[in-house]
Order: C-alpha cells, then sequence, then structure tokens
C-alpha cells in the first residue's frame, strides 16, 4: 500500500501550479490532481484503506488540501489572466505624441473678431444692431447729416461716386438717418459696416471698416456720451486707460469731439506707436446736431443725443497688434490663420 | 497751417511754455500736428559784408574774399560759392564758430591762403534742406549781429490741423484771438494806424455781383522800386508759415494774409485798363491765370476784370497778364470781401486749390478789408519806398453777414452738456471769445464777432461754452440707460452662427473689396454686365477695382489665387458680405456666405492617403449650412452651366421655388489662366433668405425596434440621385424612417449605360413592432413603383 500523505502531495501541486504560466497548462495541472484520475482523487480513494479511527482526519485533511489547491489554481488562473491582459495592453501601446488625424478648424478675420466684440459690448448695454446700404444716396450720406454739397466736410471725404446723387457711403453715419426716420426714441444702436474713400496708400485702404453708434432720448447729455465711451474704451481694450476727450468738428454733432486714450503699448509712456505722444486717436463723436434731429422729425427741444464713430481696423490693429493696415484686405493665409475664433 | 511761435507770442504771449501752449490749443479742438523747433545750432556766426574778391592764385574755383563784421574789421575768407558778390551781407562763421554738423571753424591754409572763417550756406546753418549756395542776408542786416539773433531763431513752427469750421484761425491774429481767449490772457495786436494818401491817383472800382462781392478795397502805390528785397525778417516769418518767398511786393500781401487771414492780390497798374469791374463771367470768355493754366469761364464764376476784360478769378488767383513783375512800378492792391458761397467748390472743382481760396471757402472777415490795406501800405513803403493813393472802396453793406444776437438758455446748456455752466462763468467765455453779452435771467443773450462764421445758433454757442469750459471737466456720467425691449425673434439666426458654423468647418474668413476686376467679374457674369446690372463706380482708385461685385466669386478667387502664389496648396476662404446689382433700375444690396476651396479632402497627416477635394465635400459644407438653417423646405439642386464653371460640375441651389446659391467647380480654363494647377470649388449662399430658420416642433420618437433592408438597383446611367430618392420616398410606406445612399457604381460587369446604386431603408413603427411579412410587402411596393417608373432592377 502508498503511504496517504496528502500535504506532501500538496506541496507538490502547489509548487507547480506557481511556476505555470498560461491557461492551458494550469488545466493541465488541474487535472493531474483533481481530476477524475488525479493525483488527489486517487488519494481520497485511499481513505476506504485507512483504519476506520483515522478515516474522519483523513477525508478532512484531503478536503482541505482540495480546497487549497483549487484556491490556488483560481487565484492563479486569475493572475495569467490578467498578466495576459497586460501583456495584450502593453503590445497596443502607441506613440501618443503623434499628430492626431482628421480636420482642423479655421480662423476668424480679425475685423468681424473686433466687431463682435463692440457689438457684445454695446449690447449689453441696451444697444441695437442696425445695418444700411453701402450703396447710398446723397441724402442719406451728406445732406440729412448737415453736409450741404458746397460744405469744404465733403472735399475731406474723398468720395466715391457712383452717379451724381449716388455714393458709396464714405460713413456708417447714414444708418443714424434711416434708423432714426423708421423708429422713434428712446433710440440706442450701433451699426457695424462696410465704408469706403477715395485713397490708397500706406495707412489707408479704399474700404474699411466703421461702428456707428447712436442714442437719443429726453435726458442726454455729453457727460453720458462721456461715461458710455470711457466704459467702452477701457472694457475694450481691458486696462485702465486714461481718456480724453477733445473738442473737434463733424458737421452732425455739435459739441464734437476726438476721443483719445491712453496708448495701449506704452501705457503713455510714448513710443512708436503712439508717435511718443503717449496718447492714441480712437474715436470721433458728439451730441447729435439739433438740425439732423430736425431732418428726421425728432424735436431737438425734448430731445438730445450722442453719436460716435470708430474706425474698426484702427481699434483692431492697436487690440491685435497689427501692423500695417493693408493686411486686412491681402487674404493672405499666415495673416488669416492668427486670428482665432473668440 | 504753419506759424512761427514766435510770430504768435508777438500778438499775445501766455507765460507757458510751448510744449502746454501746443496742449492748449489741441484741447480746445486746434489740433497741433508737430512742433518743429528752429533753433540756432550754431554759434559765433555773424552777419559779414563781402568788401572784395580775389581769385585764389593757385585755384579757379576758390575765391579770396575780404569780409568785414564791423565798421573796421575785417578778415580774409577763402570761399568756394560761385554765388557771391561785393556788398552781399553773408553770414559769417567766426574762427572758434561751431557748426550744426559738428565742425569747429579754425584758421587754416588751403593752397597757401589763409582762411578765417567761412561763410556759410542755410543748409550749412541747419536752415534748409540743401544748398543753394552762401546765404544771402538782406541789405539791411546790421554787420557783427549773430546770424540766430538776426534771423529771429529759437523759434517753433507749429503745424495746426484745423477743422473747416475755423476759418477763423487761418492767421496769426486769428490763433491769437483765441489762445487769448483760452488762456485768458491780453491780446496786444499789431498797430495798424490808418496811413495818409500822398498821391491823389485812383482808379474806378465798381462792383455787379454784390451778392458775391459785398466789399472791394483798393488802393495805388505809385514809384515803388521794383528791385526792392524782402528784409529777412519777413522771409523768416513767411518761411516758417509755409510760404515760400518771391518778392518784395507779393511777399508782403503774403504776410498780410498770414497776418490778418485776408487775402490779397497785386496788379501791376499799368496792365489794368481804366478800372476795375467785379462780375460773373459772359460767353466764351477765358482767363489765362498765374499759374499759366488757361481757363474757359463758365457763367457762374465771378472775374475781376478791367474794362478789356478778365484779370483775375475771384478769390482764386489772379491772371498771368496783370500780375506784378521785376519792372512794375505802380500797384493796384485788391483786399475783396468774397462770400464764402461764392467760392466754396469753386477751387475743387478746378482743382486749384490756393491759399485765398482756402481762406474765402471757409469765410473771412467781412469788416477786415480796410485794415489789412492799411498794412500792406505802411509795409510796402517801408520796404519798397512809393506813393500811396487813397483808399478806394466799393461797398454794399445790405450784403455783409450781420451777426443777430442769440439767447443761450442755461438751462440747455445743462441739458446738452450734462453740467451746470455758472451764468458769470457763460458770460466770460463768451466775452472771452469776442462776443457782446447780455447777462439775462435764465439766459445770455450774445452777438459773436463778424469772423466767427460758425457761430449762428444757441448750440453753437453751446459748443464754445463747453469748450472754454474744458470737455475734461465734465464729469463721466457712469452708463445708464432706459430700458427697451426691441423684439427678437427666435428664427433668426445671427450672421456670427454662420461665420462659427464655417470656421469650425476649416473655412479661414477673408475680407475682399466690395469692387472687383470688371475683367475677372466678366468671366462669370458676361450676360450681366451691362450699366442695366452692374454698379460702376465713376472713380475707382483703379480700373482693377472699378465695379462692385455681382457675386463673392471674383474677390475670394483672387485671394485664393494670391495664396495659391505663395506656396499655398490647401486653401478653403470663406467670406459673408453684400454683392450688389441693378434690378429692375432698382439697386440692390444682398448678403451672401461663399466659400472657395482647393486642395485636399483632408490636411496632409500620417496614416492616410491624400485624396483632392471633389464636389461633394464642398457640397457637405452646404448641408452643414443647410441643417443649421433648417428652412422650411430642404435644399435642391438644379444641375447648370452656369458663366465661369464647368458644365458638368456646377448646380443652383435652390429652397422650392427661390433660388438661394450656386455650387461647382470654377471653369479650369479661368483657374489655369491664373496660375492654379487645381481644381476649386466655390459656392454662395444668400444668407438674407437662410437668416430666417424654422423652430423646432417635437415629433415622438418610437419604441421599438427597427429593420432595416439593402438592395442594389441597376438604374439608368443618367437617372440623378434624388430622382430615385423621391421615388422611393413616395412609394414607401410611413414607417420608412430613413433612406440612405450609400453605394454607387459603375464598371464591370455592368452595363456601360447602367449603374448600380445601394440603398438602405429602415423601417420603424411607432406603435407596434413590423413583423417580417409587412416588411416584405413594403420593399416590394418600393421596388414594383422603381421597376416601373425608372426600370430600376434589383441586383442579385
Amino acid at each position: 500500500m502508498t503511504k496517504f500523505d496528502p500535504t506532501a502531495l500538496n506541496q507538490q501541486a502547489q509548487a507547480e501550479i506557481k511556476a505555470v504560466t498560461d491557461a492551458s497548462t494550469l488545466e493541465e495541472v488541474r487535472v493531474k490532481y483533481l481530476g477524475k484520475k488525479g493525483l488527489l482523487t486517487s488519494e481520497l480513494k485511499k481513505i476506504g484503506q485507512l483504519e476506520p479511527g483515522q478515516r474522519r482526519d483523513a477525508g478532512q485533511q484531503v478536503n482541505q488540501v482540495k480546497a487549497s489547491l483549487q484556491h490556488e489554481l483560481d487565484q492563479r488562473k486569475k493572475e495569467i489572466g490578467q498578466l495576459a491582459e497586460q501583456q495584450k495592453l502593453a503590445n497596443e501601446t502607441i506613440d501618443v505624441t503623434l499628430p492626431g488625424r482628421g480636420d482642423t478648424i479655421g480662423s476668424i478675420h480679425p475685423v468681424s473678431r473686433a466687431i463682435e466684440r463692440i457689438s457684445l459690448i454695446f449690447s449689453r448695454l441696451g444697444f441695437d444692431i442696425a445695418t444700411g446700404p453701402e450703396v447710398e444716396d446723397d441724402y442719406h450720406n451728406f445732406e440729412a447729416l448737415n453736409i450741404p454739397e458746397s460744405h469744404p466736410a465733403r472735399a475731406m471725404m474723398d468720395t466715391f461716386y457712383v452717379d451724381d446723387h449716388t455714393v458709396l457711403r464714405t460713413h456708417t453715419s447714414n444708418v443714424q438717418i434711416r434708423y432714426m426716420l423708421a423708429n422713434q426714441p428712446p433710440l440706442r444702436t450701433i451699426a457695424p459696416g462696410r465704408v469706403y474713400r477715395c485713397d490708397s496708400d500706406v495707412t489707408h485702404t479704399p474700404m474699411f471698416h466703421q461702428v456707428e453708434g447712436l442714442a437719443v432720448d429726453t435726458n442726454i447729455s455729453f457727460a453720458d456720451l462721456k461715461g458710455v465711451l470711457s466704459h467702452f474704451v477701457r472694457e475694450f481694450f481691458e486696462q485702465d486707460l486714461q481718456v480724453k476727450f477733445r473738442p473737434s468738428y463733424f458737421p452732425f454733432t455739435e459739441p464734437s469731439a476726438e476721443v483719445d486714450i491712453s496708448c495701449v503699448f506704452c501705457k503713455g509712456e510714448g513710443c512708436r506707436i503712439c508717435s511718443h505722444t503717449g496718447w492714441l486717436e480712437v474715436l470721433g463723436c458728439g451730441m447729435v446736431h439739433p438740425k439732423v434731429l430736425s431732418n428726421v422729425n425728432i424735436d431737438p427741444e425734448q430731445y438730445t443725443g450722442y453719436a460716435f464713430g470708430m474706425g474698426v481696423e484702427r481699434l483692431a490693429m492697436l487690440r491685435y497688434g497689427v501692423n500695417d493696415l493693408r493686411l486686412f484686405f491681402e487674404s493672405d493665409l499666415g495673416f488669416l490663420r492668427q486670428f482665432h475664433a473668440a | 497751417m504753419l506759424f512761427s511761435e514766435n510770430w504768435l507770442r508777438e500778438w499775445t504771449n501766455p507765460q507757458i511754455i510751448s510744449q502746454e501752449l501746443a496742449n492748449t490749443l489741441t484741447m480746445a479742438g486746434l489740433e497741433v500736428d508737430s512742433v518743429e523747433k528752429q533753433t540756432a545750432e550754431f554759434s559765433k556766426v555773424v552777419v559779414g559784408e563781402i568788401l572784395e574778391i580775389k581769385p585764389h592764385p593757385d585755384s579757379k574755383k576758390l575765391s579770396l574774399c575780404r569780409v568785414g563784421y564791423s565798421k573796421t574789421k575785417t578778415v580774409n575768407v577763402v570761399c568756394g560759392a560761385q554765388n557771391i558778390a561785393v556788398t552781399m551781407k553773408v553770414p559769417l562763421a567766426m574762427v572758434g564758430a561751431k557748426l550744426p554738423n559738428g565742425l569747429i571753424i579754425k584758421q587754416t591754409e588751403i593752397r597757401g591762403c589763409t582762411s578765417q572763417g567761412m561763410l556759410c550756406s542755410a543748409a550749412e546753418l541747419g536752415l534748409s534742406e540743401k544748398s543753394e549756395g552762401i546765404m544771402q542776408l538782406d541789405p539791411l542786416a546790421k554787420l557783427g549781429t549773430s546770424v540766430a539773433t538776426h534771423l529771429n531763431l529759437n523759434d517753433n513752427i507749429v503745424e495746426l490741423e484745423l477743422t473747416p469750421n475755423r476759418g477763423d484761425c487761418l492767421s496769426i491774429a486769428g490763433i491769437a484771438r483765441e489762445v487769448a481767449a483760452l488762456t485768458n490772457t491780453k491780446l496786444k495786436p499789431a498797430k495798424i494806424p490808418p496811413v495818409a494818401a500822398t498821391s491823389k491817383i485812383r482808379i474806378p472800382i465798381k462792383i455787379e455781383n454784390y451778392q458775391g462781392c459785398p466789399r472791394y478795397v483798393g488802393r495805388v502805390i505809385e514809384n515803388i522800386n521794383p528791385q526792392a528785397i524782402t528784409p529777412d525778417w519777413m522771409k523768416e516769418k513767411l518761411r516758417r508759415c509755409g510760404v515760400r518767398p518771391i518778392s518784395a511786393v507779393v511777399d508782403i500781401t503774403n504776410y498780410v494774409m498770414l497776418e490778418l487771414g485776408q487775402p490779397m492780390h497785386a496788379f501791376d497798374l499799368k496792365n489794368i485798363d481804366t478800372g476795375i469791374i467785379v462780375r460773373n463771367a459772359q460767353k466764351n470768355e477765358k482767363l489765362t491765370l498765374l499759374d499759366e493754366r488757361q481757363l474757359k469761364l463758365k457763367s457762374d464764376d465771378l472775374l475781376i476784370c478791367d474794362h478789356s476784360g478778365p484779370v483775375a478769378l475771384a478769390g482764386i488767383m489772379g491772371g498771368l497778364g496783370s500780375g506784378i513783375n521785376d519792372q512794375t512800378q505802380s500797384v493796384l492792391l485788391e483786399s475783396a470781401y468774397f462770400a464764402q458761397s461764392e467760392i466754396i467748390g469753386k477751387a475743387r472743382r478746378i482743382s486749384m486749390q490756393t491759399d485765398a481760396s482756402y481762406r474765402f471757402e471757409r469765410g473771412v472777415d467781412p469788416l477786415g478789408q480796410q485794415k489789412a490795406v492799411e498794412r500792406a501800405t505802411a509795409l510796402l513803403l517801408e520796404i519798397c519806398g512809393g506813393r500811396a493813393g487813397p483808399v478806394l472802396e466799393a461797398v454794399n453793406k445790405k450784403f455783409i453777414p450781420a451777426k443777430a444776437p442769440i439767447k443761450v438758455r442755461y438751462q440747455r446748456i445743462n441739458k446738452v452738456l450734462g453740467v451746470d455752466v455758472k451764468p458769470a462763468k457763460v458770460t466770460q467765455y463768451l466775452n472771452r471769445l469776442g462776443c457782446k453779452v447780455e447777462q439775462l435771467k435764465n439766459s445770455v443773450k450774445a452777438i459773436p464777432p463778424s469772423y466767427r462764421f460758425d457761430l449762428e445758433k444757441e448750440y453753437d454757442l453751446v459748443e464754445e461754452v463747453a469748450r472754454l469750459y474744458g470737455y475734461n471737466n465734465i464729469p463721466e456720467a457712469p452708463p445708464a440707460a432706459t430700458i427697451t425691449s426691441t423684439a427678437t425673434s427666435e428664427s433668426i439666426i445671427a450672421l456670427n452662427r454662420f461665420r462659427n458654423l464655417m470656421i469650425d468647418r476649416g473655412y479661414h474668413e477673408a475680407i475682399t473689396y466690395s469692387f472687383v476686376d470688371p475683367t475677372l467679374q466678366k468671366k462669370f457674369h458676361q450676360n450681366k454686365n451691362s450699366a442695366e446690372h452692374v454698379i460702376e463706380l465713376k472713380n475707382p482708385i483703379a480700373e482693377n477695382l472699378s465695379q462692385m461685385r455681382l457675386s463673392l466669386t471674383p474677390g475670394l478667387l483672387q485671394a485664393l489665387a494670391n495664396n495659391y502664389h505663395r506656396q499655398q496648396r490647401q486653401i478653403q476662404l470663406f467670406e459673408i458680405g453684400n454683392v450688389y446689382f441693378i434690378n429692375k433700375k432698382q439697386r440692390v444690396e444682398e448678403i451672401y456666405l461663399g466659400g472657395i476651396l482647393t486642395g485636399f479632402r483632408h490636411a496632409e497627416q500620417w496614416g492616410t492617403t491624400q485624396e483632392p477635394i471633389d464636389f461633394y465635400d464642398i457640397k457637405s459644407d452646404i448641408e452643414a449650412i443647410e441643417q443649421l438653417a433648417k428652412p422650411a423646405q430642404e435644399f435642391s439642386y438644379k444641375p447648370v452651366k452656369a458663366e465661369g464653371y464647368h458644365p458638368g460640375r456646377s448646380a443652383e441651389i435652390w429652397i422650392g421655388d427661390q433660388k438661394i446659391g450656386l455650387i461647382g467647380q470654377i471653369l479650369p480654363g479661368i483657374t489655369t489662366a491664373l496660375d492654379i494647377e487645381q481644381d476649386v470649388y466655390f459656392f454662395q449662399l444668400n444668407l438674407s433668405v437662410l437668416s430666417k430658420s424654422t423652430i423646432p416642433n417635437y415629433q415622438a420618437t418610437s419604441k421599438f425596434p427597427s429593420i432595416r433592408r439593402d438592395f442594389s438597383l441597376l438604374v439608368d446611367r443618367n437617372l440623378s440621385a434624388d430622382k430615385l430618392l423621391e421615388e422611393i420616398k413616395r412609394s414607401a410606406s410611413e414607417d420608412l424612417i430613413e433612406l440612405k445612399l450609400f453605394d454607387v457604381y459603375t464598371g464591370k460587369p455592368i452595363d456601360s449605360n447602367k449603374k448600380s446604386v445601394s440603398i438602405g431603408l429602415t423601417f420603424q413603427a411607432l406603435n407596434r413592432t413590423l413583423t417580417e411579412l409587412e416588411m416584405d410587402e413594403a420593399c416590394s411596393r418600393v421596388l414594383l413603383n422603381l421597376k416601373n417608373k425608372l426600370d430600376a432592377q434589383l441586383r442579385v
């Protein structure tokens, strides 16, 4: 009779299980010990040959070994599974630094970007956004704005003519007139758009953009104009700028003013951009001329208003550091790509 | 306008430095553009007189000059200039003098001759850009005086950018008035006493058009010295005010204009036949102007004539035949008041802006003519000698603009400016500006001075109060607004949304000019290239920017070409902007979104092959726009042979019966002519139509399973996909929820006039699971209908 020794068998089996590295060998090991004809199974059979007093203990012993082996086998199986999974994942490693595939996004024109920003600031202040025609009659572009035929200001405008009484609008101020004719005060609106002057050199392009602003109400004063525009430039440039209003002349406003801001580059110290003056001219504005109000049937005794106009390219140049006006209209991808959408 | 600060300070001298003066002017609306220093950057340069000139023994080019610099003292100077002469007064740099270029003058030997100084040109003294020989000082210059003192150096040339309403500031007197008012400083006007007549010479003056010329003042000065030289002090003042010295008489008239703002003219009396008549031009009259241009005159041209014909174009320029020259012995001075309306626009029309027309256009003081004549007379007598006749004047006071009193309400000042200005201050400000002011209880009554053409109404004076109060002293009111609710419709899609869609799909936004090259435009719009359809500019900046664009095509194509020529091969641009055309004689502007692209489906990247883009890539962008815009009806595409486009690869885009755009490949002939060797695709859509969308309206979705059946059909090769799909939709049950066309195949083994189209039909019912039997029936119905209508065969 062979010796009954499940402990030795246990040790032997444990060692074998530990040595196994793949699932099929592990199964072989299971069959070898726990299968129907397995070593432990045959050990169990030996119990019958034992003294009756020993059988109970021996039975327990074998069952313990069996349970322990089964546990080890399960454990090992899990480990091997994990190892295999890890191995599989390791084999699937990619270079995460390679560039992604697919399409890239485009870019927004800096003039559009600036107009969006200007519009956002003013819409939060309760301003509407209006538009008007670019091919305009001289009534809306000039006469209604208090610029009669013979006015010297017309000579300063370098107007493009379509015919004797039709022009490409020289400013977005025509929208003022159209808006006031179509709406009753109180009014608050801005009008961004293309404007045209017959002028082309390093600092002038025959087409550029303006944003016109207009507010008419019973209690609007120059102090309100100052407040709104100071707020605007500070918000637009996100700087606590100094703002200076100085008298100027536009036929359609009185009093009229030019607005200077402390240079956004040198903070007023003086640099090349501000011609070493520390100031930048950014806007023209004023109180709507009573004659203009009368022209659109608004009573200038009851109502007052302010209007302003700003060159979008000028603001975009300062905001985005563009140093040549002409770049805006050359559509060069090298330039355009630099302006991501906001 | 340029002016000399020293000259201004003779008129009013506020105790502020130049920079502050400039700032004061700017902050009052007289913008200072620049301040250019006129400093003596030299020392020990004095007035000398050439007493003797001898040739240099050893050089043909050099001369030996003996130069006196006091009654008794002289030095010997070797000089190489050609324009020297005995008795000429010159700037003499003494031994030890320092010149602006750093040169220190020493006693030297030049080819064996001693030179004890140097005669200087204006350039060598830093007073002019280029050298025109030795500087000639006027004969009255005092020997030994420092040239810096003689020329009144250490001055500033100030450049003012004047707005057109401030014609009154086009003179030293005018600027001085303004400075005095702004700084509250005393004005010290030049003393201009009347010059008594010493001759009886007079000539008749007659005005026929008093409206155009309410006042004409003349005076004859006889027996002047035609060779008189303008003194340096005057020359320097003229130069610093930007006026080139010409001859004594002309210089004097210019000087008076600069000083008082009154344009003047001098005629040679011997060329004036009998007398002066101010009248409008008659038929076929001509006049040759001082600049030798011959003008054909129009009946609204105001002229100065003598009894033989026109001698000057009033207020603009004198005639060639009547002008003065170096032989002139008797001068007729003209100092007239021409009405603004008479001159405005005229100089511009004949493109001849003169100092005179510039001033008359902006308004000249109607009361200043006599004073100007007295001033000019005094200067003429001083510099050229002669005898002055009596002052001659023709005038009709009815036409002299009179200033009416203006009421300015304190409450109005407050309403417009948003600040309370004390009545006493209002009075003070207006007084300082030369108004006659009467202070009332709630207002002031002010009569503005004659030279302020811009002050007519209450609002004009409110602005003046604001200016003197100081714009910067007006408070900033925090932004506030009456809340007005403007209706916003949910169905409006903002342009920005379209813009962002394009950007997100890889397009770069371009802004191109609204005017385009007619030659390029013609390639796409030959049919519309007439004045009936296209808006043309009368005065374009260049021929290739002379037509308003009829579509976004020419501009974007040009932009694409420019980038292609800069070695870009993957180009994707879009633009949102108006197109301009004439429809039934009405000018129309419509806003379009246009896109143009060339290159590959995807930018070059690893792991994929590059495929050139085709029609369907750009079509997917349009489909994206359609998904965004969600119009009430779907887009349909009609094949079209559009001008400038590939005849087999272009389509019009329609919504119902409205054409809203175009898509296609630019005709290869056009792109190759632009040296683009890739296919270029373009589309444009009318955004004014697409900006109006529909509001979402929820439809219940099914919880039951869906079933899909795929078929491959053999159809006529020319059958369009939309017809096929349309037919399927028509015959399918309402349970068809999706219809996909997922393959198109031509080639073997399929007959060459056929193609295979694969479609997938997905069915789903709202209230139950569809049975196989139902499906079979539904599909059979579809297939039978396709067979009958389109001769479509099921491929097996």
